[in-house]
């Protein structure tokens, strides 16, 4: 375990000195993806106006809530596993050769190969919105929570996505997919979906744990047990798709294909 | 024109060849329209709104999100790539008008896509809320021509962003806040939705008119309104055009080749 957050570490200190030689690009990339995320709050502000300040049960301050809690834990997830959303491609390109043959953790070295500059744009409007939406203490310790756990949750469910290419042959569809799938359903709130559709959210892809469990917790809602089933699904959903990517990677077949990684 | 029907027919048969995004753009496509149909349902169900009936809400958002996924001729990367990599000087030797070649160029996938999109939203919009009360099949005409119109009009504002490539070295962030302004002003959310002030301004600005128009027209026909929409649509679409042409005239003076 040394060994790995040692690995990680380094992973994303080269990373980081990586993007930093190109600093235009990545202000610029952070920018306009902090502006993208910030023309939501205009929709969401007049359909509050509008509805008299409550939609499905939440407020405008429990949807900034979520809004911030969903940017930073996309963001830090994308900061730290960039290459995430690439490993269909890889596995597709029969690149993924270049990663076995390092003696280091397979999937840690192919999720964190790459950092993604917008994804710092998404972390920072989210710990801006936090400051913004007014919330007490527990507040800010719930986001923290949703952004850590919230975070790898996300990671762990584009990652099983991704890895059904393993399976599937070639899983565009769900690759493609995957981040939408994944991300749309946090940012509404949870009482407009019907039951059905809520409990798939815990399970099948699981906003649920990435911000509306957060959100229980920042309003004291039984916050203790809130606190460990946040805890408990982020180790479930981690502890899955580590097992399903090392399960799918047995039947990984090389393309014996030459690649340089500089 | 011969060359730019060829160049039209060519686009067509290559977006018929990529049928694997497609299957995720439908799954993206209904998964959007049935998170929408939650939202509105559940507003809706808090609130009267006099403006829409929430069968047209939903037939609506279906139209927008057609023209979203389905017509957006994303120009904009394309002629940044030709102008930053130099393909645009070996393109203006060419027997054709660069503006016009990727206009055809763009309108082949969109017209498949299009098409697609229609009949995967139709389908959806059927199963969720059913038809139209009192819906007029023949007013589809109008909404089709304004489509078009709408979709030319954003060719037209996306190739303007991209030939600014040939003054500022990124025209990145200026489409990201024009495609932001068309989906915030009309794309999800009806204008008539927006509060008095912002609405007034709206209305005069050429955002509104790629998706709002069309999924007006065509979930709630008014002669006045189609006649107004058609004006401006034709108008801000001319001062594209317009725009195109004078940018391409001073960028092709900015192009430096050299021969080898």
């Amino acid at each position: 375990m040394k060994h790995k957050l040692r690995l990680a570490g380094m992973y994303f200190r080269f990373n980081l000195a990586s993007i930093l030689e190109y600093r235009a690009s990545f202000f610029l990339s952070a920018a306009t993806m902090f502006f993208n995320n910030a023309t939501f709050l205009f929709f969401w502000g007049v359909l509050f106006d509008r509805m008299g300040g409550s939609i499905g049960g939440y407020d405008f301050r429990d949807l900034m809530f979520i809004w911030a809690a969903s940017s930073a834990a996309f963001g830090l997830s994308n900061i730290v596993f960039g290459n995430l959303t690439n490993i269909n491609e890889t596995v597709v390109r029969g690149e993924l050769d270049t990663y076995l043959l390092q003696p280091r953790n397979v999937l840690l070295s192919l999720l964190m190969s790459r950092m993604s500059f917008s994804a710092w744009g998404d972390l920072a409007y989210g710990v801006v919105l936090i400051c913004l939406s007014g919330q007490g203490f527990r507040g800010i310790l719930a986001f923290l929570l949703a952004m850590v756990t919230g975070g790898v949750v996300l990671s762990s469910t584009i990652c099983i996505l991704q890895s059904t290419v393993f399976f599937l042959g070639d899983a565009s569809f769900l690759a493609n997919m995957s981040t939408n799938l994944a991300v749309n359903f946090t940012t509404y709130p949870e009482g407009i979906f019907p039951k059905a559709v809520r409990f798939l959210l815990y399970w099948l892809i699981p906003a649920q744990f990435i911000v509306h469990v957060p959100l229980r917790i920042a309003r004291g809602i039984h916050a203790p047990v809130w606190v460990a089933a946040q805890l408990l699904a982020a180790a479930f959903f981690a502890g899955f798709a580590m097992w399903f990517f090392h399960r799918g990677l047995k039947k990984y077949e090389s393309g014996n294909m030459l690649v340089t990684r500089l | 024109m011969r060359k730019y029907w060829m160049t039209f027919r060519l686009g067509v048969t290559g977006a018929l060849h990529y049928r694997g995004n497609l299957v995720a753009g439908f799954a993206t496509y209904a998964m959007f329209i049935l998170v929408f149909f939650c939202l509105w349902r559940n507003m809706y169900a808090q609130s009267d709104m006099p403006e829409m009936t929430l069968t047209q809400m939903i037939w609506y958002l279906c139209i927008t999100e057609i023209i979203a996924f389905g017509a957006n001729p994303r120009a904009t990367g394309g002629v940044v790539q030709d102008v930053k990599n130099g393909n645009i000087a070996y393109q203006l030797l060419r027997p054709y008008n660069y503006v016009g070649y990727k206009y055809a160029e763009s309108m082949g996938p969109v017209a498949v896509n299009t098409l697609l999109f229609a009949a995967a939203g139709s389908i959806l919009g059927f199963c969720i809320v059913g038809p139209i009360t009192g819906f007029r099949p023949w007013t589809l005409l109008p909404g089709v021509l304004s489509m078009i119109l709408g979709t030319s009009l954003l060719f037209f504002i996306q190739m303007a962003i991209g030939l600014t490539a040939f003054f500022i070295e990124d025209p990145s962030g200026i489409g990201l806040v024009v495609g932001k302004a068309i989906s915030m002003l009309g794309t999800f959310l009806p204008i008539e939705f927006l509060p008095a002030g912002i609405r007034q301004v709206v209305q005069n600005l050429p955002f509104s008119y790629v998706t709002w128009a069309p999924a007006r027209l065509m979930v709630g026909f008014e002669g006045g309104l189609f006649f107004r929409c058609l004006c401006l649509q034709a108008g801000y679409l001319a001062a594209f055009i317009g725009l195109c042409a004078l940018l391409m005239r001073r960028g092709r003076r900015a192009i430096q080749a050299n021969g080898g």
